[in-house]
């Protein structure tokens, strides 16, 4: 596993700034804002279908949390999201309250870094 | 709705709400308006009434996948061309060819480098874009191809077909044997084609007579080694220029070319004349009064006869020994109509000066032959004129005039059996050309015969000879006057012949009686003005003289007293050598004309006939007995027999004796008859009266 100082990459938060529209709506703020609300949905989502062992559940939330968490920099989300998704597919839950856990932790971190930066939503 | 037209108007379909948002921010920052849509299903439902210009679309969605949802838009007609590009998170082969199987014109995996994002998909727009007016430029190309005629060919180097890119359905040969046809020339046009870049035109056909076919050829660059090769059918083309060359340089009746043509040969044997020297001669024939078997029987019937004619002259002129001496080719024996029942015949580079007669010769006796058309017979003369260069002229207008004139002097003259020419010719019935038919066939046959009318010897009441006269019984119309059918005979150039056949009844005639109480009578024909003018009549009398070898004196010739004045000098030698072969000579109708008298005493002559119109008279009119008694006088003071035509009474034989007229001719004293008639009619005659037979024509000696 990749040691990363940060949950946040700032470049990829960087990027979406270049596709500000000159006086629309602050893009990044909303995409931020749209992260939080959904990664919170996703990851209830998971909780919930990893309870319920529901193995497409788990998939298709976990496919959503890797695309949108992405979108963000949050790219150590982004992979631990991705291997859900992928053991998912596999069709195995082996060691789901592991991984589930250890997602979430990440989003915490992830979610309270771009809490500094943008203050609470 | 105006934006959608000045900027391009892009979907973007994700269930990712904050992918979605970027997307969208990326691609309204590279111009296009965009729509969303969380799902495949709302995307088909915007795509009902939305005509995007490019399509994104996640391949990871819950409800419908993304292929699907690819494959449904791309089913429908309008999405054919439209740019869907694919999201894809999962970056193995397996979907990205998923992708392309389902329609999709691209793919982008995730994540997506957003800075970039809308470069690509510009680029993708644009790309899209070429390849469609790409496949509409093909399509038209397609649609010209198949729409042009002309088979277009792909030729290499060495001239060889290796590909036939349209036209196959319409050509109407196989292609295979084309190289071998046209290698050799296309080998030459490929390497000028591809050197210089110049279109090249040629031209081929293929087959024989009706079923030839005509080709043009154009080659043009196509490759650096390959030249495109159109080839189109000009058959139709050929076939009509030929055909409206053939309607200005031919006739359409004849087949024979028409006068531009006959024009544009003599123009072009005068050019040649002048450069090389060298003679040649044109013949203008013209049928002899063609124009009133037309007027009477109609053109379609005097076409049919053009025809035949016109045939029997191509025939004299295609004879074998001309086109062995002359060629085939038109150049040096050129026919042609002229129009109407006029042609011309131009003979270049002649070989035998003689030819130029041996084909008039040879025409005027192949067109003389009867023709038989619409169950009648017809015999149709030519008159021809002939013109030689440089000697009757040097320019096409003097030459085809001087042609023309000799033919209308061939005509005037008579001669080797062409018929006269009447310039003041009226349209004459269908009775009158029957007549001239029948009259021609008449000749030789037993419908004519000669009728004899007695001469009495006024003096002495002896017969004295007879007045042979010319009787023609039609087989279906009977008897036919002299007065309607010699001068028929006069115009259709009969006459000669006619007057030969008299000439020879009679002598045989003479010779006939010779034995018998009949013998020692002389016998007096009618000769025509026309025999004088136009034969030798001197031959002709001594041949019919001799051939049936009677004596000359029993032989008397009657001319009426205008023709002997006509051409008084011609006929004085003429007529003296007539009558030192010992024949007898008297003027007819004598006092109806103008007679010179010193004419008279100079012309070897034997007697007078005093025109019947004064002796019919004689009865009540001072006038005509005075006539009668001044011609009578001058006769005898001339030494001339007088003889009265047309003494129908007694008291018109009564005054004539008391006038001292020598002898009397007329139904009075007897009509004219057969042979067997008038020989037992002198014969009774003889018995009756009981007189001295007399056998001496001279009474002019009793009286």
């Amino acid at each position: 596993m990749a040691i990363q100082t940060t949950a946040i990459d700032r470049a990829s938060l960087d990027a979406i700034r270049a596709l500000q529209a000159p006086g629309g709506d602050d893009l990044v703020a909303k995409i931020v804002r749209t992260f939080m609300e959904e990664s919170a949905r996703l990851s209830r989502n998971i909780e919930q279908a990893v309870a319920a062992s529901d193995i497409e559940g788990v998939r298709a939330n976990a496919h959503s949390l890797k695309s949108c968490s992405g979108n963000v920099g949050a790219n150590q989300l982004a992979v631990l999201a991705r291997d859900m998704e992928t053991a998912a597919r596999r069709g195995t839950l082996d060691d789901a309250d592991g991984a589930l856990s250890e997602l979430q932790a990440e989003l915490r971190r992830a979610v309270a870094e771009l809490e500094g930066m943008f203050g609470a939503a | 709705m105006k934006d959608n037209h000045t900027t391009p108007q892009a979907l973007v379909v994700d269930d990712d709400p904050s992918q979605r948002m970027l997307e969208a921010a990326a691609l309204e920052k590279a111009g296009f308006h965009v729509a969303q849509a969380e799902n495949g299903r709302v995307a088909l439902e915007m795509l009902v009434d939305m005509r995007p210009r490019l399509i994104l679309l996640d391949v990871d969605m819950p409800e419908i996948g993304g292929f699907e949802v690819c494959r449904k838009i791309r089913s429908r007609p309008e999405f054919k061309d439209t740019p869907i590009v694919m999201v894809t998170g999962h970056e193995d082969t397996k979907s990205i060819d998923k992708a392309y199987e389902s329609g999709a014109t691209d793919f982008i995996s995730k994540p997506i480098n957003w800075p970039l994002l809308g470069h690509r998909v510009r680029y993708i727009v644009r790309t899209s874009r070429i390849s469609q007016g790409l496949r509409e430029s093909e399509a038209r190309n397609r649609a010209f191809i198949q729409a042009i005629p002309d088979a277009i060919l792909v030729i290499d180097q060495q001239g060889r077909v290796v590909e036939q890119v349209g036209g196959a359905s319409k050509e109407p040969f196989s292609l295979d044997d084309l190289p071998v046809l046209m290698a050799s020339t296309w080998r030459r046009q490929v390497g000028y084609v591809l050197g210089s870049g110049q279109v090249q035109h040629s031209e081929f056909s293929r087959g024989e007579g009706q079923s030839r076919n005509f080709y043009e050829a154009r080659m043009v660059p196509f490759t650096n080694d390959r030249a495109l090769m159109i080839i189109r059918d000009i058959s139709a083309q050929k076939r009509a220029t030929a055909k409206v060359y053939r309607l200005a340089f031919y006739d359409t009746l004849t087949g024979l070319p028409n006068r531009q043509s006959f024009m544009a040969r003599l123009s072009e044997a005068i050019g040649d004349a002048e450069q090389n020297g060298g003679r040649f001669s044109i013949l203008y024939l013209d049928l002899d009064n063609f124009k009133r078997i037309n007027d009477s029987l109609g053109h379609s019937l005097g076409d049919e006869l053009l025809k035949t004619v016109s045939k029997r002259i191509e025939n004299c002129v295609r004879a074998d020994d001309f086109v062995a001496r002359y060629g085939r080719s038109q150049s040096n024996l050129h026919l042609a109509r002229l129009g109407g029942d006029e042609f011309t015949i131009l003979l270049r580079d002649l070989a035998e000066p003689e030819d130029v007669d041996l084909i008039a010769s040879r025409i005027i006796k192949a067109v003389s032959q009867p023709i038989v058309e619409g169950g009648r017979e017809f015999v149709i003369t030519p008159s021809i004129g002939i013109a030689n260069y440089p000697d009757d002229g040097v320019d096409t207008d003097t030459l085809v005039k001087n042609a023309d004139m000799a033919m209308y002097q061939a005509k005037e003259s008579g001669k080797n059996a062409v018929r006269s020419f009447s310039g003041t010719m009226s349209v004459r019935s269908l009775e009158y050309l029957d007549l001239e038919h029948s009259l021609r066939r008449a000749i030789g046959s037993d419908e004519l015969e000669l009728h004899y009318q007695p001469k009495l010897g006024l003096g002495c009441g002896a017969i004295t000879g007879f007045e042979a006269l010319l009787r023609w019984t039609h087989p279906d119309r009977g008897p036919i006057s002299p007065a309607k059918f010699v001068p028929i005979a006069e115009e259709a150039g009969l006459i000669l012949d006619l007057g030969e056949w008299v000439l020879h009844a009679a002598c045989r005639q003479i010779k006939a009686w010779e034995s018998g109480p009949l013998s020692g009578l002389p016998v007096a024909v009618n000769l025509s003005g026309k025999q004088f003018s136009h034969s030798d009549v001197y031959r002709v009398v001594m041949r019919a003289v001799q051939e049936h070898s009677i004596e000359p004196s029993l032989l008397e010739l009657e001319l009426t007293e205008s023709e002997l004045m006509r051409d008084a000098d011609g006929t004085i030698g003429t007529l003296t050598r007539l009558k030192k072969a010992g024949l007898a000579i008297a003027v007819d109708d004598f006092g109806t004309g103008y007679s010179s008298l010193s004419y008279l005493k100079k012309f070897p002559i034997d007697a007078l006939k005093i025109d019947r119109s004064f002796v019919m008279e004689l009865d009540d009119s001072g006038d005509n007995i005075s006539i009668c008694g001044a011609i009578i006088a001058l006769a005898h003071s001339l030494n001339l027999r007088v003889i009265a035509e047309g003494v129908e009474t007694t008291e018109q034989q009564h005054l004539l004796t008391f006038l001292q007229c020598d002898e009397m001719q007329g139904y009075y004293f007897a009509r004219p008859s057969d042979a067997p008639t008038t020989a037992r009619f002198v014969e009774d005659y003889l018995a009756k009266d009981r007189l001295p037979r007399v056998v001496d024509a001279s009474t002019k000696d009793i009286a």
